[in-house]
């Protein structure tokens, strides 16, 4: 590591109780969560595509794993979580290139955010509902 | 160009990439939901699928690894500690990454 002293003198993040919950922060942090729920379900596809190597009997156990209801639900919440970090990552992207960094743009593209998150998701579980049933 | 720097640009870029691969799979995994054994190995084997769902392992693996390791150094104080996290996420992450990457291959291979 090169610039060894520069990370270790980092400050750490303040502590997020001492702030009011305002929907920029809020949206923030979630960005984290949902990117460390993220990778877990990154870990979940790698062992379909794993099981799906071993041949057909290990194949069978993420069979039954992901299509019982807990599966399921998995699914759906790494949906929610995906759909949520893309649309607010957009948001990111934006905000690197200067656009929409104002406190008004920034708090309408957090609306737009949620909402765009909640669309996708209740169309892709409505998609899935229909598959099971 | 600066390790920070790289670090930065490299997790936009892996972000890019995983805004196309990520809504082809979570599409994907719709569509081949109630398919078979044979099906599942049918369809990873269509070229398009087996680049795509490769591609995906590598970037995402990549901007998780990046990711993460933000994650860490913002809310882990001890500097050792820290520092396994990170290593061993890194490593486990290039594990992951190779071992998907083997698999693919081999059920291109042997299937």
């Amino acid at each position: 590591m090169k610039d060894k002293r520069t990370i270790d003198s980092r400050p750490l993040s303040p502590h997020l109780q001492i702030y009011k919950p305002q929907i920029t922060s809020v949206l923030s942090i979630s960005h984290r969560i949902s990117g460390v729920f993220l990778s877990l379900g990154l870990i979940a596809i790698f062992f379909f595509i794993f099981l799906l190597a071993m041949g057909e009997d290990s194949y069978l156990v993420w069979k039954i794993f992901s299509n019982s209801i807990i599966g399921e639900i998995i699914l759906f919440g790494w949906v929610f979580a995906l759909s949520f970090h893309m649309f607010n990552g957009i948001r990111h992207l934006f905000w690197d290139y200067n656009i929409g960094l104002s406190l008004a743009a920034s708090k309408w593209s957090g609306i737009i955010v949620c909402l765009a998150t909640l669309i996708t998701s209740i169309v892709y579980g409505i998609i899935l509902l229909g598959l099971i049933i | 160009m600066s390790s920070v720097v790289k670090h930065w640009k490299t997790q936009r870029y892996s972000a890019l990439a995983n805004l196309i691969l990520a809504i082809w799979l979570a599409i994907s995994l719709l569509c081949i939901q109630e398919s078979s054994f044979q099906e599942t190995i049918e369809w990873l084997k269509s070229p398009i699928n087996s680049i795509f769902i490769s591609l995906f392992f590598i970037t995402s693996f990549l901007h998780m690894r990046l990711g993460l390791q933000v994650v860490i150094e913002d809310y882990i104080p001890n500097i050792l500690l820290r520092k396994r996290l990170i290593i061993t996420i890194n490593s486990l992450s290039w594990l992951l990454t190779i071992l998907s990457i083997v698999s693919v291959v081999k059920i291109i291979i042997f299937n």
